[in-house]
């Protein structure tokens, strides 16, 4: 993200400190696609995603005041919201949870073979641990740098380098058996 | 730079060249690249795997979200159209009676310095009027 777009966050954030509509409107609107993109790829359910969206939002417009200008970027706060409320829920459901993906959503135009790798990928993902599942969300699918993930996850870089080197080799590892009898 | 590391910076750094950060370790991957016939069909491989991730969990966008969530920031306990209501009229209002009182003060000050000036000039009038009856005497 660039220092710019951050600069206009913060602006329009302490507005929103200041009980402003309008400026959390924008805001909101600014934000609301990308992190709705986020959840869903953490929870893989768009009725949940939206949810968990709804609510971050929610507690932006009541816990304005708990954001500290300069300590932490917005975009960082905002997400940090959207992860807990996503670990919340899957604590919860947990025990519930049977494995089972938003067939629903896979997009038309694929092949068989196709959509049977799209689910073995989407299953992989689902299983992979939280925090792995997060640096590789962020930084291959929304474009975030290490270093803005790190934040978010409050760890180092090189820890973040880690977790999506983790990931990653699980995906190809996985990916290499579930084709492999082919 | 062996195979083997080369698909460990693939893991660490992802498929996009053009993510990979500008060090050393990109010359070395790069030029391991330029000479090896299996790096680059490990690269693109990993590219497809990459690419099939993005489809596997494609968004779609989701319909009425925003006007959702405005509707429940609206009916939460705070209240949304009370906060509008004491920023965009309210507050406006409060840095607006200072200047409201400044210029009745301002009005009331000039209108009674009107009045001495017409009571100066009525006296000056009548002054003007006995010196007429007294030349005319």
């Amino acid at each position: 993200m660039k220092d710019s777009d951050s600069d206009v966050d913060a602006a329009l954030m302490l507005r929103v400190q200041q009980r402003d509509g309008g400026a959390f409107e924008q805001l909101m609107r600014k934000h609301v696609r990308p992190l709705h993109s986020y959840a869903y790829r953490l929870c893989q359910s768009s009725a949940e995603a939206e949810e968990i969206v709804q609510d971050t939002f929610l507690r932006v417009w009541s816990r304005a005041k708990t954001w500290v200008p300069n300590r932490v970027k917005f975009t960082t706060w905002l997400y940090q919201i959207t992860r807990n409320l996503c670990i919340d829920r899957f604590r919860k459901q947990y025990a519930e949870f049977d494995g089972s993906i938003d067939l629903d959503l896979l997009p038309d135009t694929q092949t068989n073979e196709n959509k049977e790798l799209i689910l073995a990928l989407r299953q992989v993902v689902q299983e992979l641990p939280e925090r792995q599942r997060t640096a590789l969300v962020l930084c291959q699918l929304q474009g975030w740098s290490q270093a803005e993930t790190a934040s978010l996850l409050s760890v180092s870089v090189e820890a973040v380098e880690s977790l999506l080197a983790r990931a990653r080799r699980t995906l190809r590892n996985k990916l290499t058996t579930t084709e492999s009898p082919k | 730079m062996e195979i083997e590391a080369f698909e460990s910076y693939l893991d660490r750094h992802g498929s996009d060249p053009d993510r990979w950060p500008a060090n050393d370790e990109k010359k070395h991957v790069i030029q391991l690249l330029n000479g090896s016939e299996r790096a680059r069909h490990i690269l693109q491989e990993t590219q497809d795997l990459h690419s099939m991730l993005e489809t596997a969990l494609h968004v779609r966008d989701p319909i009425g979200l925003e006007t959702r969530i405005l509707a429940a920031v609206r009916s939460s306990k705070e209240n949304w159209w009370t906060s509008t209501i004491a920023q965009w009229i309210l507050k406006p209002a409060f840095v607006a009676l200072p200047l409201l009182v400044g210029f009745v003060i301002g009005l009331a000050a000039t209108d009674s310095s009107l009045v001495v000036e017409h009571e100066l000039a009525t006296a000056q009038f009548d002054d003007h009027s006995d010196l007429l009856a007294i030349s005319n005497e």
